[in-house]
């Protein structure tokens, strides 16, 4: 066997960059294979454990402060409006009195309200209680329960919730990639919600305007909008500093901060399935821009005034139940039926 | 230049170009891997280290909050400068416990309301120089945050501490 060619090179570096090549190319696959240490390091998991773990003793610091702040003003409510909770002998100058008289002929009739060790607590309770579950029901990071069982042992008050905290494991920057692929909004409504109108989302508002929750917990409703945007020739994303065409001007809004801007009481906003987009303030503008969004949500309304459209995805029923109306500063001026009456009207706005 | 390397007058032929081929083939693949390598651990250490900033800043903000004050805590402390609108003393408050708590980090702390807008102006280390202080060009990650109920029942503040790098 002739190991030299003509050009005088040995095969045997031939054999040699052969080799070469296949260990380069079994190293690689090796390699970029199913690497697991790198790709998740070792404690990654329990590390995720403990951050929830971080979350939920922030929640029960919330939970013991909260029940600092209502004992005090469960105390002073019972200081100021007197005793019971339910004033059933009636009350006199806001206080809540321990006895009636009441005249029966010529008798009087003496009925009681007065109060012992056990139904002075039970009124505590009762105060106490009300205040408290307002405390934890705008907590934004958990769902903390509302129904506890309590004990008063001397000068302290044990709670035993009846119900474990529930928090959401969501990584950080994590975005939901929407599980409904119909662009039809009743069908997505349908899916995401059983047809049924969502419950009020209570997180922390992230900023403002606040599209990353909705981007998170209604992934559907961000679909429609770029599906619009993208429709107009307008580019997605919330207003910042210049107001461009299809930019959002209001996502999602925490309760309280719904209410501070004076937003209606029922506002879809709370729910992160509604968005406020700019259009400007020409009313044949907004018609357009609402003429294509009503193919791909459910509910539209213009506001000329402010220069936005409002659209969402609730199932129009119940207090949801308008689909189309001209608006101005939460409130709605005029109520359409249908599209062609809603252009009807907004003639008049122009 | 070849023909030079093959015919030169010490007598080093074809067979080093070849080696020279094999080794420089099997230079740059070893760097590569040991490059690629070393760019995967630091990323692992990197994220095994911000878990354990994590892990330290929550201990340190729940230490902080729940620390003795007057009749209550540093929360109830808190809570009630907000509510009167102390910023100042809030900020002093903060910093010279975080200061003494964290004086090695690069943290700074932003106080919001339940609407997620900043009460006060960002709590920097102030023992960094200002050129190391916190700036939004630097990596910036959350490690800890908690919410403090306000004695309207509707608001609270949120808390977040972060560590720059």
């Amino acid at each position: 066997m002739k190991l030299r060619n003509k050009k005088g090179i040995g095969l045997e570096w031939y054999f040699l960059y052969l080799s070469l090549f296949l260990g380069f190319v079994a190293f690689f696959i090796s390699y970029s294979g199913p690497h697991k240490i790198i790709q998740n390091y070792i404690g990654q998991y329990q590390f995720s454990i403990l951050n929830v773990a971080n979350r939920a003793e922030s929640s029960l610091f919330y939970i013991d402060q909260s029940a600092k702040y209502s004992v005090q003003q469960a105390l002073q409510q019972m200081a100021d409006e007197g005793v019971l909770y339910e004033a059933e002998c009636g009350s006199f100058d806001g206080i809540s009195a321990l006895a009636a008289i009441a005249k029966k002929g010529d008798d009087f009739d003496l009925k009681e309200c007065s109060i012992d060790d056990k139904s002075l607590n039970e009124n505590f309770l009762r105060y106490f209680n009300e205040s408290f579950r307002n405390y934890i029901g705008n907590y934004p990071d958990a769902y903390i329960p509302d129904s506890y069982e309590y004990e008063i042992k001397g000068n302290e008050l044990i709670g035993k919730a009846k119900e474990n905290i529930v928090l959401q494991i969501v990584p950080e920057g994590f975005e939901a990639k929407p599980e409904i692929t119909s662009t039809k909004p009743s069908e997505i409504y349908q899916k995401a919600s059983g047809g049924e109108i969502p419950g009020k989302l209570l997180v922390a508002m992230k900023s403002n305007p606040d599209t990353d929750t909705i981007r998170q917990y209604h992934p559907e409703v961000w679909v429609q909008y770029t599906e619009l945007c993208k429709k107009m020739g307008a580019s997605p994303g919330a207003c910042k500093y210049l107001k461009t065409k299809c930019c959002i001007t209001s996502g999602y809004r925490h309760p309280a901060y719904n209410m501070e801007i004076g937003g209606a009481a029922n506002s879809p906003h709370q729910l992160g399935v509604a968005l406020d987009i700019y259009v400007g303030k020409d009313v044949k503008e907004q018609i357009r821009w609402a003429d294509a969004a009503d193919d791909l949500f459910t509910r539209v309304g213009i506001y000329p005034s402010q220069g936005h459209i409002h659209v969402d995805l609730l199932p129009p029923k119940g207090e949801y139940q308008l689909r189309y109306w001209i608006g101005s500063k939460g409130k709605v001026l005029e109520r359409a039926n249908s599209f062609a009456e809603l252009q009807g009207k907004a003639a008049r706005f122009t | 230049m070849k023909h030079k390397i093959f015919d030169n007058k010490k007598g080093i032929g074809e067979e080093a170009f070849h080696i020279i081929i094999v080794l420089v083939i099997g230079a740059l693949t070893i760097g590569f891997f040991k490059i690629s390598d070393k760019i995967k651990s630091d990323k692992a250490m990197e994220a095994i280290q911000r878990e354990k900033d994590i892990v330290d800043g929550h201990e340190a903000l729940m230490e902080y909050l729940t620390k003795v004050h007057e009749n209550g805590n540093k929360a109830d402390f808190i809570s009630k400068l907000v509510i009167e609108k102390k910023y100042d003393v809030v900020k002093q408050d903060i910093t010279d416990h975080f200061n003494q708590k964290l004086d090695n980090m690069n943290w700074h702390i932003d106080v919001k309301d339940s609407q997620g807008k900043l009460i006060l102006p960002s709590i920097t280390n102030t023992q960094y120089s200002p050129q190391e202080q916190y700036t939004s060009t630097q990596s910036t990650y959350r490690v800890a945050s908690a919410f403090i109920p306000l004695d309207d029942q509707a608001n609270y503040i949120l808390i977040e501490l972060f560590f720059s790098t």
